[in-house]
C-alpha cells in the first residue's frame, strides 16, 4: 500500500472514532483524549490504545465504548483486523480479552451481571438526546422561538447551509450563524438523524421518536437542562482527571519528590 | 471560629461543620492487593491535583498517610472548620487495616469528642456479626449526643465471598433493610450513602440512586445524605431529592469545582438551590482530597452569576452560605451550635493549636466564571 493510502486509511479510522462518544459524557472519545495511540498497518490491521480518565470508570460503560470503537473501525473498507487495548483500568485484562474475542458483556461477567447492556445504553442515550435538545432549544430561543413553537417544527424545517443553520417556520426564515449556536443545533440534529422516523417532528423525547407532550413541555425542558448540566459537569471533571493522570509520575510512588507544603 | 465580613461592612459569624472528613492510611505497608490499593489512592491523588490550587498539592508519601497531627492542624488550625464528621471507608479488600478504619477513628474521637464526630459503617454482607459490632460501637462511642449518629454506606465495596468476589451491594436489599432497622433501634439516624463504580449486578448503572430512594421512602424518619450530590448522576439525585424530603445533598467532591471551574460550580449550585432549596445542602472539603482553607474562602467569595440567578430564580446569599457551611449539618446531627461554641472557647484543641477567632474579608471581585459553550 502506498504511503498516501495508508495515511488516508488512518484518517478514516480517526474520523470513524470521532463518532464514538463516552456514553456517560456524551462527547467524542477523540475530543476527550481517550485515544492514546493508533497504528494502522499497510495490510489494514488496526491497533488502538485507549485510556480512561480514572482507574475506576464503570466497567459497563467502558465496555460499551470499546465495543462501539471496535465495531465502527471494523466496518471500514480496507480494515482487516482491529485490536483494542485499554490501559490503566481496574478490569483492563478481562475487558481487553473479551472485546478482542467478540465476547458479549453478559458472557464476560457471567454471574456478576444479569445480562447485556441494552437497557443501560437506552437510559444513557435518552439522557444524551434530551441534553442535546435543551442545547438546541437554547440556541433557537435567541431567535424568538418559544418551547411550544419548537414543537410545531418538523425535521426538514431545520437545515444546514454552509456554516449556518437555517430554520424555516411560519414566523419566517432565520439563519443561525453564531458558532456555538450552530454547534448546539448540529449536535442535536446528528442525534436526531439516527432516530426514526427521520421525517417526523423536529423535537423528539425518546429513542423511538415519540414527541413530548405539549402540556408540560416546559417542565420537561427543565429536566433536560439538568441532564445537560450533569453531562457537562462530568465531562469537565473527566478532562481534568485525565490531565492530572497523564501529566504525572504517580504510577511509581518511589519516584515522588517532596513539594512545598501549603 | 471565623467571621465573614462583606464589603458593605456587615459581619456574619460562621460555625463550620464538615460532614465528610478522613484520616486515611494508604501507605505502601498497608497495601493488601497492591494494584487495587495503589489504583485507589492514585485516583484520589488525581482528583486532588485536578481541582486544587497547585500550592496545596502535597508529595505522594504525605498524601498517602498524613496522620492525626497534620489533619488537626490543616482542618482546625488553618482550615476554619469547627467540627468534622468522619465517614469511614474501609476497603478491606484493598488494604490490610482498611483505608480508614473505624477503630482508629474511635481513638481520635475519644481524644477530641467536641471537635471530631464518630461515624461508623456497615455492609449487609456482614450479617449478624456486623450488627453486633455496630451495637458495641454505639455503647463505646456515644460519648456526646451527636456521636455515632451516622454510618457511611459505600455500596461499591468489594468483598471476598464464597471463594469469589462480590463487587457491591444495594441499599434496597432485604439484608440492608435489616441493618437500617438496627440503625433505627440504635438511634443511628443519618445514612451517608456513597456510590462507586461497581454494584451488583454489573449490567446495572452503578450510580443509580434508586435504592437510596426506596430506602428513604421506607424509612421516612431517617435522613439520607447522598455523597458528591449523586455525581455522575446529578440529574437522578435532584429528581429523587425533590420527592424525598429526607434526602440531603452532600457536597464532598462537588465543592472543589469552586476554585478552577467556577462556572460549572455555579450551574451545580443553581440546580441544587432550584430543585432542593437551601436547607438540604451540606458542606464538605472532603479532606485530605482538598484543603478546607481554600475551599471555604473561595466559597465565601463565590457569587452566582446574574444570568443564572435570572434563569433559575435562585440566589446564594450569605445567609444561605452560612446554612450550607454548618447550620444544615448541625440540624441533621443534632449539634447545638451555641453549646459547642462555648465548649470550643477553651477546649484542649484551642489550647493545642492556639486557635483564635479570625475574619475573612469577602473581596469585591467575586468568582463567577463565563457562560459555558455547551
Amino acid at each position: 500500500m502506498a504511503e498516501d493510502a495508508q495515511a488516508e486509511l488512518k484518517e478514516n479510522v480517526l474520523r470513524a472514532l470521532s463518532a464514538v462518544t463516552d456514553p456517560e459524557l456524551d462527547e467524542p472519545i477523540t475530543d476527550l483524549g481517550f485515544v492514546k495511540e493508533l497504528t494502522v498497518s499497510d495490510d489494514g490491521r488496526v491497533s488502538l490504545d485507549l485510556v480512561t480518565s480514572t482507574f475506576w470508570c464503570s466497567p459497563n460503560f467502558v465496555y460499551m465504548m470499546l465495543e462501539e470503537a471496535r465495531d465502527v473501525v471494523s466496518r471500514l473498507a480496507g480494515i482487516n483486523e482491529v485490536r483494542v487495548h485499554l490501559d490503566g483500568h481496574h478490569d483492563s485484562e478481562r475487558i481487553n480479552k473479551a472485546i478482542n474475542s467478540g465476547t458479549s458483556f453478559a458472557d464476560c461477567y457471567g454471574a456478576e451481571a444479569n445480562g447485556n447492556l441494552a437497557e443501560l445504553n437506552r437510559m444513557i442515550r435518552t439522557r444524551a438526546l434530551r441534553s442535546r435538545l435543551h442545547s438546541m432549544a437554547t440556541a433557537l430561543s435567541k431567535h424568538g422561538f418559544s418551547p411550544e413553537q419548537l414543537l410545531d417544527l418538523s425535521q426538514q424545517d431545520v437545515t444546514s447551509e454552509g456554516d449556518s443553520i437555517v430554520v424555516t417556520s411560519p414566523r419566517g426564515t432565520f439563519a443561525i450563524s453564531d458558532l456555538e449556536d450552530v454547534r448546539r443545533v448540529s449536535r442535536y440534529l446528528r442525534f436526531r438523524e439516527r432516530i426514526k422516523p427521520s421525517d417526523g417532528p423536529l423535537v423528539v423525547w425518546d429513542l423511538d421518536g415519540n414527541p413530548p407532550k405539549r402540556d408540560g413541555f416546559r417542565s420537561a425542558l427543565e429536566e433536560a437542562r439538568l441532564a445537560r448540566a450533569n453531562f457537562s459537569l462530568n465531562a469537565e471533571l473527566c478532562r481534568a482527571l485525565l490531565e492530572a493522570r497523564i501529566g504525572s509520575n504517580q504510577l511509581d510512588p518511589s519516584k515522588s519528590r517532596p513539594q512545598p507544603q501549603p | 471560629m471565623i467571621t465573614a465580613e462583606t464589603p458593605d461592612g456587615k459581619k456574619q459569624d460562621l460555625f463550620i461543620v464538615d460532614y465528610h472528613f478522613h484520616i486515611w492510611n494508604a501507605a505502601k505497608e498497608n497495601w493488601l492487593r497492591a494494584d487495587l490499593a495503589k489504583g485507589w489512592i492514585n485516583c484520589f491523588y488525581d482528583y486532588t491535583k485536578a481541582l486544587s490550587p497547585k500550592e496545596y498539592v502535597w508529595d505522594w508519601d504525605t498524601y498517602a498517610y498524613y496522620g492525626e497531627e497534620k489533619a488537626l492542624k490543616d482542618v482546625f488550625g488553618d482550615g476554619h472548620v469547627d467540627m468534622a464528621i468522619f465517614e469511614p471507608q474501609t476497603l478491606n479488600y484493598f488494604y490490610h487495616k482498611g483505608f480508614s478504619n473505624v477503630d482508629a477513628i474511635g481513638g481520635y474521637v475519644t481524644k477530641w469528642p467536641d471537635r471530631l464526630v464518630m461515624g461508623s459503617r456497615w455492609d449487609p454482607r456482614d450479617g449478624e456479626a456486623g450488627k453486633a459490632l455496630l451495637e458495641e460501637q454505639v455503647k463505646k462511642f456515644r460519648i456526646r449526643p451527636f456521636q455515632m449518629r451516622n454510618v457511611k454506606l459505600y455500596t461499591a465495596e468489594w468483598k471476598q465471598e464464597n471463594g469469589g468476589i462480590s463487587r457491591g451491594w444495594r441499599l434496597d436489599s432485604p439484608e440492608a433493610f435489616k441493618f437500617l432497622e438496627k440503625n433505627r433501634e440504635l438511634g443511628i439516624n443519618v445514612q451517608v450513602a456513597h456510590k462507586g463504580p461497581t454494584v451488583w449486578p454489573l449490567d446495572k448503572d452503578a450510580f443509580d440512586i434508586g435504592d437510596v430512594d426506596t430506602a428513604a421512602t421506607s424509612f421516612p424518619d431517617m435522613k439520607f445524605v447522598v455523597t458528591h450530590i449523586g455525581l455522575p448522576r446529578l440529574d437522578d439525585f435532584c429528581w429523587v431529592a425533590t420527592q424525598d424530603k429526607n434526602i440531603y445533598a452532600g457536597m464532598a467532591v462537588a465543592m472543589a469545582f469552586v476554585h478552577t471551574r467556577p462556572r460549572y460550580f455555579a450551574e451545580m449550585m443553581a440546580n441544587l438551590l432550584y430543585w432542593l432549596g437551601p436547607d438540604r445542602i451540606l458542606f464538605s472539603a472532603d479532606y485530605a482530597l482538598w484543603h478546607p482553607k481554600w475551599v471555604i474562602e473561595d466559597f465565601l467569595n463565590f457569587e452566582l452569576p446574574e444570568d443564572l440567578k435570572k434563569e433559575y430564580g435562585v440566589d446564594l446569599t450569605m445567609e444561605i452560605k452560612k446554612k450550607i457551611l454548618g447550620e444544615n449539618a448541625a440540624k441533621v446531627w443534632g449539634i447545638d451550635i451555641e453549646e459547642q461554641k462555648k465548649k470550643h472557647k477553651n477546649d484542649e484543641l484551642t489550647k493545642k493549636l492556639h486557635l483564635q477567632p479570625g475574619t475573612i474579608r469577602i473581596g469585591e471581585a467575586a468568582k463567577k466564571g463565563k457562560p459555558l459553550a455547551r
